[in-house]
C-alpha cells in the first residue's frame, strides 16, 4: 500500500468528503493533477 | 417437454438461455436482430406480474422516466438505449450489448493505468449527464459495463432529472456506495455520484471495499455515529 500514488489518495479523499458542499465536482476532477499524464483511451 | 430458449419480441430474437443479469423487477438477456444476426443487443425484460398492483402507477412513472432519461443521453461512455417494447405481460428495454461484462469481472486484475482510464471515462460520462441535469444515483461496479475496451455506464433506472433547485430527497441507491447525505435523508445533488465513484475508485486502488457491511444501517452508523473511522484513515 505504500506505493499508492499520492495524487490518487488526494483525489479519493476529495471525492469522499463527507460534506457534499465541500466535495470535489466533476469539472475539478477533470482538471485534477492526476490527469496531467498521458492516459490511454482504452483499457 | 421442449424447453423454450428463444422468443421473438418485435424484430428481436431474445436468447432466454443467455441471461446477462437480473434485478428486482426483471432480467437481462442477450438478443439479436432477426434481420441481421450480427447485430447483438441486451434486452431488459421487466415482468408486469412482478410489479404489485399498488405500485404499478409509480413503476410506470419510473419506467417512463428511465426511457426518457436514457433517450436524452448520448455519449460513448454511457450505455445507449436503442428501443423499447411494451406487451401484455412484459416491458422490454433494448440497449447496446457489452461483451466485456461489468467492472466486477475485472476489478481485481486492473493495472493502475487501467484505473486512470476508467476514471477518465466515468468523469467524461458524468460531465455529459450533469450537463443535462441528470444524476445516476446508483453508480457501482455492476453498472460499469465494458465494451470494445471502453467503459459504458448502464442502468440509469434510478436516475432522475434534478428539479429546478437541483436538490432531491428520496432514499435510493445501493447502501455500500451511497453518499452520507442520502443516508441522512437530506437534500442531495449530483455530488452523490461523486461519492459513489470515490468508493469504486478506493475499491479499485486498494483492492477492497472501504467497509464490509452490506446493508444500510451499519453503513449509516459508520458515517453518522462514527463508531469507527475508516474511510478517512487510508491504509497507507
Amino acid at each position: 500500500m505504500n506505493d499508492v500514488d499520492p495524487l490518487m489518495v488526494d483525489l479519493i479523499k476529495k471525492m469522499l468528503e463527507k460534506n457534499d458542499e465541500e466535495r470535489i465536482d466533476w469539472k475539478d476532477v477533470e482538471k485534477h493533477e492526476i490527469f496531467n499524464r498521458e492516459i490511454s483511451d482504452f483499457l | 417437454m421442449v424447453e423454450v430458449t428463444r422468443k421473438k419480441i418485435k424484430n428481436y430474437i431474445v436468447c432466454l438461455d443467455n441471461r446477462l443479469g437480473s434485478g428486482n423487477f426483471g432480467q437481462v438477456f442477450k438478443s439479436y436482430s432477426q434481420d441481421d444476426i450480427s447485430q447483438i443487443f441486451a434486452i431488459k425484460q421487466i415482468s408486469r406480474s412482478k410489479v404489485p398492483e399498488s405500485k404499478m402507477v409509480n413503476f410506470l412513472l419510473d419506467l417512463g422516466r428511465e426511457i426518457t432519461t436514457m433517450m436524452k443521453l448520448s455519449h460513448d461512455n454511457i450505455l445507449k438505449l436503442k428501443d423499447y417494447v411494451c406487451t401484455d405481460n412484459n416491458f422490454y428495454l433494448i440497449t447496446e450489448y457489452c461483451e466485456g461484462g461489468d467492472l466486477t469481472n475485472i476489478k481485481s486484475t486492473l493495472k493502475y493505468e487501467n484505473i486512470l482510464t476508467i476514471l477518465k471515462q466515468i468523469t467524461k460520462a458524468m460531465l455529459h449527464a450533469n450537463s443535462l441535469k441528470i444524476i445516476h444515483r446508483d453508480l457501482k461496479p455492476q453498472n460499469i459495463l465494458i465494451h470494445d475496451n471502453i467503459i459504458k455506464i448502464g442502468d440509469f433506472g434510478l436516475a432522475r432529472i434534478l428539479d429546478d433547485d437541483n436538490k432531491m430527497t428520496p432514499l435510493t441507491g445501493t447502501p455500500a456506495y451511497m453518499a452520507p447525505e442520502i443516508f441522512s435523508l437530506r437534500n442531495y445533488s449530483e455530488k452523490c455520484d461523486m461519492w459513489s465513484t470515490g468508493i469504486m475508485l478506493y475499491e479499485l486502488v486498494f483492492r477492497k471495499h472501504p467497509w464490509k457491511e452490506d446493508n444500510a444501517q451499519p453503513l449509516g452508523e459508520y458515517m453518522f455515529f462514527e463508531k469507527k473511522k475508516l474511510l478517512w484513515i487510508f491504509p497507507l
